[in-house]
C-alpha cells in the first residue's frame, strides 16, 4: 500500500500543480489510463470546490490531498479549510444542458465507486473522500493485454 | 492551454492543445468573442490534442456556444480523444454539441449545412 500525502495554497495556479501532481503518481504506479483519466477528472473537480468554494481562493488556507493506492482500489480525500455542508449529496437534478456550471459533483459521483462527505477534525473544513475500484477497469486491462 | 487559429472557406478554425479547465475557459471565450467581433460566425474546434477537460471547461464551452448561436452562427467539434468524448457523454453535452469525427468531415459539413 503506497500514501501519498500533498498540500497545497489556494490558488488558482495550484490548480496545475495539482494536476501534474496527480498524474505522475498515477504514471509511476502503472495506474490504467481511463482510470487515471477519470481520477484526476473527479479530484480535479473536488480541487476546484475546495478552491472556490471552500476556501474562497485565500492563499493562506489549505487544501489537502491525501492518495492511497492499493492492489483493488485507490482512494482520494480532499480536504479544505472551509465551511462547506457535509449533508450535502449532490448536485440537485438539473435537466438544462444548457447551463454553464453543476456537473463537478455528478461527475465526482458518476467516476468514482464511492463518494462521502465530512467534516475533518484537523483543518475543521470539508472533506470529500472518493473511492475507485480497480476492478472496473481490469477487463480493459485484459482485453489490452490480449 | 494553447490556440491556434486558421481560417478555411470562411470557417475560424481552432486547435486546442493541453487542458480546457477552470484556469483556460476564458482564455477560449476571449479567442471566441475576437472572432465573432469580427463577423466570422462558422467556428470549428479541433480538439485532437486537448488532453484533458473538466466541468470547468465544459461551462466554457457552453458559454462560447451559447455566444455563438446569438451571432447565429455554427460551432463544430471534432477529433475527440476517447476519454474527452466520454465526458461529454456523461454530461449529455453531446447532445447539445455538433461532434464529428474529424476535421475534414466537420468543414465538409460546411459546405452542405446552410448557416443560420
Amino acid at each position: 500500500m503506497i500514501t501519498t500525502k500533498f498540500r497545497y495554497n489556494s490558488l488558482a495556479e495550484s490548480e496545475d500543480t495539482m494536476y501534474r501532481d496527480i498524474k505522475k503518481l498515477l504514471l509511476d504506479n502503472n495506474i490504467h489510463p481511463r482510470l487515471s483519466f477519470h481520477i484526476i477528472l473527479a479530484l480535479s473537480e473536488a480541487f476546484s470546490n475546495a478552491l472556490i468554494h471552500g476556501n474562497k481562493l485565500n492563499p493562506d488556507r489549505a487544501i489537502l490531498i491525501n492518495m492511497t493506492i492499493n492492489n483493488d482500489e485507490i482512494t482520494a480525500d480532499i480536504i479544505d479549510e472551509g465551511c462547506g455542508d457535509p449533508k450535502r449529496s449532490g448536485d440537485q437534478i438539473n435537466c438544462d444542458l444548457w447551463r454553464e456550471n453543476g456537473r463537478g459533483l455528478m461527475l465526482m459521483e458518476t467516476l468514482s465507486s464511492n463518494i462521502t462527505y465530512c467534516r475533518n477534525d484537523s483543518t475543521g473544513g470539508l472533506q470529500v473522500s472518493m473511492r475507485f475500484d480497480k476492478s472496473r477497469y481490469k477487463m480493459e486491462e485484459e482485453k489490452v493485454e490480449k | 492551454m494553447e490556440i491556434s487559429r486558421r481560417d478555411e472557406d470562411m470557417v475560424a478554425i481552432l486547435s486546442l492543445t493541453g487542458r480546457l479547465d477552470l484556469a483556460n475557459g476564458n482564455k477560449l471565450k476571449d479567442e471566441i468573442k475576437s472572432i465573432l467581433d469580427n463577423d466570422v460566425t462558422a467556428i470549428h474546434l479541433c480538439l485532437k490534442d486537448l488532453e484533458f477537460v473538466n466541468s470547468s471547461g465544459l461551462g466554457a464551452m457552453v458559454s462560447i456556444m451559447k455566444e455563438i448561436r446569438l451571432h447565429r452562427g455554427r460551432l463544430t467539434l471534432s477529433d475527440m480523444a476517447d476519454y474527452v468524448r466520454e465526458v461529454f457523454d456523461i454530461t449529455q453535452l453531446s447532445h447539445i454539441f455538433e461532434i464529428f469525427p474529424s476535421e475534414e468531415e466537420a468543414l465538409r459539413s460546411y459546405q452542405t449545412v446552410p448557416q443560420a
